[in-house]
């Protein structure tokens, strides 16, 4: 059985996407890692090098056992030991079945091609190994803005201002135009331009889109806007 | 500073002696290749970003004691297998003091290059998807962590953590439901509409 995708490759609801992006973003405060090479003893000290933190003060405060510093206990990760839930009795369940589909709205598209008008969805984060924390984090970023104009154009549509809606969604398009969002995009230009009282376009758009997205998890919702 | 000689280390501790230049190497070489995501790990783990810093040292120790029984390859599995268990030795321990649980405020270190406003979403955000994190019981998020934030495979956390297949898939499938009902719990208590 093949691993599934993740999960932020597959989810398109923007809150849950910005929550997986913001993970992204985390990461050590500078210097973090010549500190911990310090403390092994890794590296020499440089001049002026700030004072290295050590996992003394873990012990010193109880925080982290001597057992496990010793690695009597984690000498090895034979894993659940010590953890409490494992404790609390997780007894392993062999599962022969996959993992199964996601929820309608998390559903993965079944096609990537897009009309030219409307941003493909790519994937959040395509990378197969471990990318440099800034590197990560610039598509994170960029993921959270775009999250933040799509909620915009939500939002102006909401307050019945398909005008502003409209405003927000070419803006963008034109900063992300293989954004991560196309497919909310679309949809919300569909809404935008038939509560503006275009209905000819709104409803070209909407064809198109389900030419193309078929099983979206919003063809439901254009349609409707079709009637 | 405190050299690596005067750690509080007992039964078996991190020798400061210098080591062989190719253990030394070794060493270096899965810090500047695991230290970043291991941090990131073991905050979602739920170390508070005060000791997150401490905690991840201490997974490099326990490594530097054992470098000679882990092979060459297996180093990642191993850190997260112990950043694990350092983790929850760390949040019993917590649990236990309340002292240290109203100490240092939590504080983070975001990637350079955002600005405040932005800063503030995403600080939001990752608030948000802490205390997604945290309402999982401990076997589900360290799986869902491992897999969708740190993409091991599935075959590498079963390594890791020494469970079987099945139950990474399952614990998996547990930790998405969970996590999508949260997010949508959040959208209904903030009132937002997909």
């Amino acid at each position: 059985m093949s691993d599934p995708r993740r999960l932020k490759q597959e989810i398109r609801d923007p809150m849950a996407r910005a929550l997986l992006a913001s993970a992204e973003l985390d990461g050590p405060a500078p210097g973090a890692r010549e500190r911990a090479k310090l403390a092994l003893a890794l590296d020499a000290p440089a001049v002026g090098a700030p004072a290295v933190r050590s996992v003394r003060s873990l012990v010193s405060l109880g925080l982290i056992g001597a057992a496990v510093i010793a690695g009597s206990i984690a000498l090895a990760p034979r894993g659940h030991a010590a953890d409490p839930a494992e404790l609390a009795g997780d007894a392993p369940v062999e599962v022969s079945d996959p993992l199964p589909e996601l929820p309608p709205a998390l559903d993965a598209p079944t096609s990537t091609t897009a009309p030219p008008d409307i941003a493909a969805p790519t994937d959040v984060h395509p990378r197969t190994s471990r990318a440099p924390v800034h590197a990560t984090g610039a598509r994170g970023a960029s993921l959270l803005e775009q999250m933040a104009l799509v909620e915009a154009a939500r939002a102006a549509l909401a307050a019945r201002d398909p005008g502003r809606a409209l405003g927000i969604l070419d803006d963008l398009e034109r900063r992300f135009p293989q954004g991560a969002f196309g497919e909310e995009a679309t949809v919300l230009r569909i809404e935008a331009w038939q509560a503006a009282g275009e209905g000819d376009r709104a409803h070209a758009l909407a064809r198109r889109f389900l030419e193309e997205h078929p099983t979206s998890a919003y063809a439901r919702r254009v349609r409707s806007e079709m009637r | 500073m405190v050299p690596a000689a005067e750690l509080p280390l007992t039964s078996a501790p991190y020798s400061a002696a210098p080591a062989p230049v190719l253990v030394r190497e070794r060493l270096r070489a899965c810090m500047d290749a695991h230290y970043d995501a291991l941090w990131r790990a073991l905050r979602r783990f739920g170390v508070p970003s005060a000791h997150v810093e401490d905690a991840a040292q201490q997974v490099f120790i326990v490594l530097a004691n054992h470098l000679d029984q882990v092979k060459e390859g297996s180093e990642r599995a191993y850190l997260y297998g112990t950043a694990v268990r350092v983790a929850s030795d760390l949040r019993k321990r917590m649990a236990r003091s309340r002292e240290i649980a109203s100490a240092a405020p939590m504080e983070d270190h975001p990637a350079p290059g955002l600005d405040a406003e932005h800063l503030l979403d995403v600080q939001r955000a990752r608030k948000a998807l802490d205390g997604v994190l945290a309402e999982m019981p401990m076997e589900l998020r360290t799986v869902f962590v491992l897999y969708e934030f740190e993409e091991l495979t599935m075959a590498e956390i079963a390594a890791s953590l020494e469970i079987p297949p099945g139950t990474v898939a399952s614990r998996l499938r547990r930790a998405r439901a969970q996590f999508t009902a949260a997010v949508e719990a959040l959208r209904v208590g903030s009132g937002r509409r997909p």
